[in-house]
């Protein structure tokens, strides 16, 4: 049972999953792009860290005033109403908050109150207490000032509350004093002699009166003095406000981290929106998302120049043939046993090497390529199909100018004259078919029959790989037009610059006309850096080896494609040009 | 079936220093511990001249399989003939073998690729001889299955990597051989004395 467990485990275990892709796909979003956010991380946090250090040093010192007298109780009617403590604190918060009040510590502090930062009026959790905080570069301000303001807000709550009974005394004196005069002037009428006698006893009996009535004002303003004076105002200053010690402000490490979070995820999305904006072939998965079953059957790696970790591309370096020792060389071997193999399947002799637009590299990789399959023992014809501007045939010191496909076509040379036998340093052979003379219609000349005549007498010939170099398939038609006559085609495109689009474009225009499509090559694939672990085993080739093993067996026992590594050594940059 | 032919089988990878040699002793314990007669043979397509990797060696000694005497060789088309399975660690080795002898194009599989197809279509049935087991399984496959590479097809080569990576190699390879294993025995009539013994 164990074992039937396990054979369900194997096949399941690989099969790809759509969530495992997609992680790896956000993945590598993030990762290509990570340079770009630490930069945005190490500036902001920098940045921040800096500007936060240079600021002024700033204080706080906190007061804090209980406003709600516990007995507070008001009597309405003769029905006891509890004030509602938080309605009380948040009425209280905003006469803080008054600018009277500010006017005032203002006055109280003179000079000092400039100094003021800020003043914050807040409530202390769910109690009855508001704090005054206030803040300053200097300590002794913010503690001058927060205590000032809690005095004074203290001092006019309390000048609020007590001021009804002191102006009802005041009123009650300044009736009493009225009645000074009353009875000054009842003492006039009594001096004068002329007044009757009766009228003296009624006079005296007012003016006891009125000094009864004076005295019982007089009480009545005594007892409302008491009264203020014993009331507090129902707000106290609870806590005053102690000298700080330290700042409070700037804390540096604080905006440097919250600074560095933001900016992690600005870059994250950056990340995304570039991702998006970014439309050339970035990785294998693009190619193979893009592809859909057309199989990506090469990786000719980028040349490099300068030092490690540069990825400037040696745009000479890159439109050369390879030493037969290099890593491309080994890349170009992979990609002809590609080839090779899938003639296996069915007749594959005739390809078509394209691309979506100019300068990707058909030519070198055609001219690269066709050396490699010569050197594994295959017959190889390049035909030069680029009626533009044709190239491959300057690899190898060849020029089109006098005969060549179009002289052929059009009758003025024999194909035997045309077609340039190359000789390798190895000793093997190829050939070369070159342009010719450049005509005014190119895409007509090789859509022609002619042009399927002449490939079928070369294939007749014993080619067994024709490589038919063309213009780029999607600005001119010449490249779908020799479509027809290819057994297969190979698409170039350069990483980084072929935009995908045109790519699917490309494979699509291909398809449309019935042309099989061998399958994608990449070229300038990285070897090193960032983007080099998303080309698989394109981006390293057979190089492990070469470091670690440096003595291959003998080359005599080797034949085939097999053979090649071990041929690579001995065979050091062993190229050359015509014979 | 007919029990006492011995399997022929031939594993290849590029240096015929890492993972064949792993996937040859695995494979051929695998098949043993299950009655079936096998000779597991292996080579590289590079042509090397050496002794397999040390963490190889170390890997499988953990297992209890000493690959100390291997020495890596080049596949050639005399390895290649007369053999019942050919089995490649990635589409290249699978390539290879085919453009050096084209006729085990139809007993060529990736390692992965043929446990996939044995756990889909079976092991060879009744006295079905396991190279016209193979061309079956392969009957319908196109070469541009077999092209380019796939990470669903091919074991990453772990060389100059650290041990870690040779025992991850060596555990993916082992699970697969022994599917393998299972497979090929389901459908052969199995040595009983060696089978009862050994499991």
């Amino acid at each position: 049972m164990l074992i039937d467990m396990k054979v369900l485990d194997v096949p399941l275990a690989n099969e790809p999953e759509a969530t495992e892709l997609d992680l790896r796909r956000v993945w590598a979003i993030v990762w290509l792009r990570a340079p770009l956010i630490i930069a945005l991380v190490v500036i902001a946090v920098a940045g921040t860290y800096a500007y936060s250090s240079f600021q002024t040093d700033l204080y706080q010192a906190t007061a804090k005033i209980s406003v709600v007298d516990p007995n507070a109780q008001a009597v309405f009617n003769g029905v006891q109403i509890r004030v509602d403590p938080k309605r009380e604190v948040d009425t209280q918060i905003q006469l803080l908050r008054s600018p009277d009040l500010r006017r005032a510590v203002d006055e109280n502090l003179g000079g000092d109150a400039l100094e003021i930062s800020s003043i914050t009026v807040s409530s202390v959790g769910s109690t009855d207490l508001i704090s005054i905080t206030v803040s300053s570069p200097s300590p002794q301000v913010a503690q001058a000032g927060a205590n000032a303001m809690a005095e004074l807000f203290v001092k006019q709550r309390r000048a609020q509350v007590t001021g009804s009974f002191t102006d009802r005394a005041d009123e009650l004196r300044s009736k009493a004093r009225e009645i000074d005069a009353e009875i000054a002037k009842l003492d006039g009428q009594l001096a004068d002699r002329g007044t009757p006698a009766t009228l003296v006893d009624v006079l005296r009996s007012q003016r006891s009166a009125l000094v009864v009535q004076q005295a019982d004002l007089r009480t009545r303003a005594t007892q409302f003095d008491v009264e203020a004076a014993t009331r507090s105002g129902a707000s106290e200053v609870s806590q005053t406000a102690t000298l700080p010690t330290s700042p409070y402000s700037p804390t540096p490490r604080r905006d440097a981290s919250l600074a560095g979070v933001l900016a992690l995820l600005l870059g994250i999305g950056l990340a995304f929106l570039l991702d998006r904006l970014d439309n050339g072939v970035r990785t294998l998965e693009d190619v193979e998302n893009i592809s859909k079953g057309v199989p990506v059957i090469g990786g000719i790696p980028i040349a490099v120049r300068g030092e490690k970790g540069s990825r400037r591309i040696d745009r000479h370096s890159q439109r050369m043939l390879v030493p037969l020792d290099s890593l491309a060389a080994e890349a170009y071997r992979a990609l002809a046993s590609n080839l090779r193999f899938s003639a296996l399947g069915a007749k594959r002799t005739r390809i078509l090497v394209t691309s979506s637009e100019g300068s990707e590299g058909k030519s070198t990789v055609t001219a690269n390529l066709a050396i490699v399959l010569a050197e594994s023992g295959q017959r190889v014809v390049i035909v030069s199909g680029d009626l533009r501007k044709p190239t491959v045939e300057s690899f190898f010191g060849l020029d089109s100018k006098e005969s060549g496909l179009t002289s052929v076509l059009l009758g003025d040379h024999t194909l035997d004259d045309a077609v340039k036998p190359v000789v390798l340093a190895s000793g093997r052979r190829l050939a070369v078919l070159p342009a010719g003379p450049l005509p005014q219609n190119p895409a007509e000349i090789v859509g022609s029959a002619a042009m399927g005549s002449l490939l079928d007498r070369l294939e007749a010939a014993g080619a067994d790989f024709i490589l038919i170099d063309s213009p780029p398939l999607l600005p001119v038609a010449d490249s779908l037009a020799l479509s027809q006559f290819a057994d297969g085609a190979v698409v170039l495109c350069l990483v980084g610059e072929t935009p995908r689009n045109h790519l699917r474009e490309t494979l699509e225009r291909l398809q449309q006309v019935n042309t099989h499509i061998i399958g994608v090559v990449l070229n300038g694939v990285p070897t090193k850096g960032r983007y080099s672990r998303y080309y698989g085993a394109y981006s390293y080739g057979a190089s492990s080896y070469q470091y670690k093993y440096s003595q291959p067996s003998d080359p005599a026992s080797s034949s085939g494609d097999s053979g090649s590594g071990s041929k690579r050594a001995s065979k050091r940059g062993s190229l050359t040009g015509p014979v | 079936m007919n029990s006492d032919a011995t399997l022929s089988i031939v594993v290849i990878c590029t240096g015929n220093i890492c993972r064949s040699p792993m996937a040859e002793a695995l494979l051929m314990h695998d098949l043993h511990v299950r009655g079936v007669r096998a000779d597991v043979a292996s080579a590289g397509t590079l042509g090397l001249d050496s002794q397999a990797d040390p963490n190889a060696v170390a890997v499988m000694a953990g297992r209890g399989i000493d690959i100390w005497p291997h020495r890596s060789r080049l596949l050639t088309k005399e390895i290649l003939s007369g053999t019942d399975l050919v089995i490649g660690m990635a589409r290249e080795h699978v390539r290879a073998a085919a453009l050096l002898e084209s006729s085990c194009y139809a007993r060529a599989f990736t390692l992965r690729d043929l446990v996939r197809r044995a756990h889909r279509f079976g092991g060879p049935a009744g006295d079905e001889p396991v190279g016209i087991w193979a061309a079956r399984l392969s009957s319908h496959r196109d070469v541009s299955e077999l092209m380019g590479e796939s990470p669903f097809d091919d074991i990453a080569d772990p060389i100059g990597m650290s041990r870690a990576d040779f025992e991850r190699t060596a555990a993916v390879i082992s699970d697969l051989s022994s599917a393998l294993a299972v497979s090929i025995a389901a459908g052969r009539v199995v040595d009983v004395d060696r089978s009862d013994r050994d499991l």
